[in-house]
């Protein structure tokens, strides 16, 4: 394969044109049809789609949606204790500043449930519930990074940050069960006077970043393999 | 997600998926293993839709699995063993077959090895790997800039 000119195609920008999403188009391929590299390059992704022929599995239940029953939440609500310190994503031993919203966490291992505090160890399997604490209406999306530095969108269900009401510990209609990838995830509740796009706040969060005009809240949880 | 959303998505992007599983991994089964992994994990995702840029999600997503998991394999050693199929790239220069082959990944700190999979694999200018990773060229120019300066350690030593 030769090297690369200037106006050559990288590979990612030869997969994004088999994908049709590359608005310049036309321009690479007239350059492709003078250039042998990269009418190779074109040509052997062309060959590799065409032979490829995996079959997708069917779908696992690894990390799948749970609605907790009005028993177990009471359970939950029961069994709370409230936290005085937590991991922050401005600063790890930060007192908590009033009127900032705060997401609380709710593990269920087992049969028991429990709230969750700082350095909360979780197992493969566990369930986790979200309730949230914030003094003005916003909208929320929930983001967890695992520790292969996976972004999963835990809540909402929905395309946008969803609307949640002012008012203390309101649990979430929905929550997740934690899959099996060891190690500290991070689960970033996000808070926005906006409903952004899920996939916007997500690719933000997996960026380090947070977007303007919301204002974010975090946890570290300690996954690990235990029965 | 809607399983004919999904295969759609198997179909448009588990070629280059693959493709990169199989460079990064250098073991044929490993590497269909994080593409099934990889696919099945949007299963739940009900937010992702097909729209512009998910190549570049692939991309990002897949180096980041695969170098984890090379990373975090116990067994590296083996995958990179001679009696494994050699990984059936559409190209392989000669830069990017001593960054794979040396191992060179694993003991390259973790954005070092990411730019690595994009500079010398995919052979994307630092412009467009600022693109991908949504930082600044200067940025990337710095990572390579250290990038080189660590394979240069690294084959010297």
């Amino acid at each position: 394969m030769m090297r690369r000119g200037a106006e050559c195609l990288s590979r990612l920008q030869c997969d994004q044109l088999l994908n049709d999403e590359l608005a310049q188009r036309a321009d690479l391929l007239a350059h492709a049809a003078s250039c042998e590299r990269c009418a190779a390059l074109i040509e052997a992704h062309r060959r590799e789609r065409s032979e490829f022929d995996g079959v997708l599995a069917a779908p696992r239940a690894a990390r799948r949606r749970v609605a907790w029953s009005a028993a177990a939440l009471a359970v939950a609500t029961a069994v709370a204790v409230w936290f005085v310190a937590r991991t922050r994503s401005t600063s790890g031993s930060e007192p908590r500043i009033k009127g900032n919203p705060a997401l609380g966490l709710y593990v269920k291992h087992r049969d028991d449930v429990r709230k969750a505090g700082p350095g909360e160890i979780v197992a493969p399997g566990d369930a986790l519930d979200f309730a949230v604490t914030i003094d003005h209406a916003a909208y929320l999306a929930i983001v967890a990074i695992d520790a292969r530095r996976v972004a999963s969108v835990y809540y909402p269900d929905g395309p946008t940050a969803a609307p949640v009401r002012a008012g203390s510990e309101q649990l979430l209609p929905t929550g997740v069960v934690l899959d099996g990838a060891l190690g500290l995830e991070e689960v970033h509740a996000v808070f926005c006077d906006r409903p952004l796009s899920v996939v916007q706040i997500r690719d933000a969060v997996a960026r380090g970043a947070i977007p303007p005009g919301c204002v974010p809240d975090r946890w570290i949880l300690d996954k690990r393999g235990v029965p | 997600m809607d399983r004919a959303v999904l295969d759609q998505l198997y179909r448009s992007h588990g070629p280059a998926v693959l493709r990169r599983a199989r460079q990064i991994l250098q073991d044929e089964a490993e590497a269909r293993d994080a593409l099934q992994e990889i696919f099945l994990s949007l299963a739940d995702h009900t937010s992702f839709t097909l729209r512009d840029g998910n190549t570049a999600w692939f991309y990002i997503r897949t180096t980041n699995y695969c170098l984890n998991r090379r990373r975090d394999d116990k067994n590296r050693a083996r995958l990179r063993s001679e009696r494994l199929a050699p990984p059936a790239t559409s190209a392989s220069p000669d830069v990017e077959t001593t960054v794979m082959a040396r191992g060179l990944l694993e003991r390259l700190p973790a954005p070092l090895a990411e730019v690595a999979v994009y500079y010398y694999c995919d052979e994307m200018t630092q412009e467009e790997i600022a693109g991908l990773l949504g930082c600044s060229r200067r940025h990337v120019g710095h990572l390579v800039e250290r990038l080189r300066a660590a394979l240069g350690i690294a084959e010297c030593g």
